[in-house]
């Protein structure tokens, strides 16, 4: 599976050709061989993702999908959804596809330089989450735990604020709920 | 709209820019027990004894971690805070003695 995206290079703000694929050891081998050193230079060590981990731990199973953007052979975004067991909190008959984890290359986020490389990497997986949630049947529900300082963003993209999370160290659950699917 | 191709539209393609432009903002979610688990781990170890925090490691991610897993954890976190308090031992001087 390959898709072909177009993302936006911030330098020139031209629009460049991406993939969006499904993980590969060479998506984790980026993750530590690029993305790994710049997020603990940056004394944010407890502010990663071991996606090393995640793909002993989830790859295998057949409820999770993780998706990587890459452009110019590099990882630029990676994403692990869940796609059965989850329910929206508006209607637990409604299943949703889960985004258990989001999150861009270092280089990709204002939180570590003030001119990030590229745009559009984090829209088109949360993008990719909805449609894989209407191949699914899910009619576009999709839901996640947002870190703080990503709430804003949610909100812009109209997702329901859903509130915090006690079970999830209070994090704020967003969704994007449609009615009407019942399994 | 077909399910079979995954495309975004130009307009919807201008609307992504518009919204990360203005949030500024790291796009990035998800819960993980790498995330709060530095935290998590100071404030407990003050209280509880390596017996009881694996307990709870267990209980809150046995689905998760295996058992091997959780005790590499506990060991490591260990070992790191026993690093981090002897680093913190205060000096005694003349003037403070």
């Amino acid at each position: 599976m390959s898709e072909n995206i177009r993302i936006l290079r911030l330098g020139d703000r031209q629009e460049v050709p991406a993939t969006l694929t499904r993980v590969s050891q060479k998506n984790v081998d980026d993750f530590e061989t690029f993305w790994k050193p710049r997020i603990l230079s940056k004394n944010q060590g407890d502010e990663y993702w071991d996606w090393q981990y995640k793909s002993r731990t989830y790859f295998s199973r057949g409820n999770y999908e993780a998706y990587a953007i890459e452009h110019d052979k590099i990882t630029q975004g990676m994403m692990l959804i869940e796609t059965e067991n989850h329910r929206s909190w508006f209607n637990p008959q409604v299943r949703l596809v889960y985004v258990a984890t989001l999150e861009t290359a270092p280089w990709n986020r204002f939180s570590f330089q003030s001119d990030p490389m590229f745009q559009r990497i984090g829209t088109n997986l949360l993008r990719f989450a909805k449609f894989r949630s209407q191949q699914l049947g899910y009619k576009g529900s999709v839901g996640l735990h947002s870190l703080p300082r990503a709430e804003s963003f949610y909100e812009k993209l109209d997702m329901n604020n859903c509130g915090k999370d006690p079970d999830k160290d209070n994090l704020t659950y967003f969704e994007w709920y449609t009615s009407g699917e019942r399994q | 709209m077909t399910l079979d191709i995954f495309d975004i539209d130009d307009e919807e393609l201008l609307r992504m820019n518009q919204i990360e432009e203005d949030c500024g903002c790291d796009v990035i979610a998800g819960v993980d027990h790498g995330v709060n688990l530095g935290n998590y781990l100071r404030q407990t170890m003050n209280s509880i004894s390596y017996d009881q925090l694996k307990a709870i490691l267990n209980s809150k991610t046995g689905k998760v971690f295996s058992s091997e897993d959780v005790d590499e954890i506990v060991s490591e976190i260990q070992s790191q805070m026993l690093i981090t308090d002897s680093e913190q031992i205060p000096i005694l001087t003349a003037k403070s003695a």
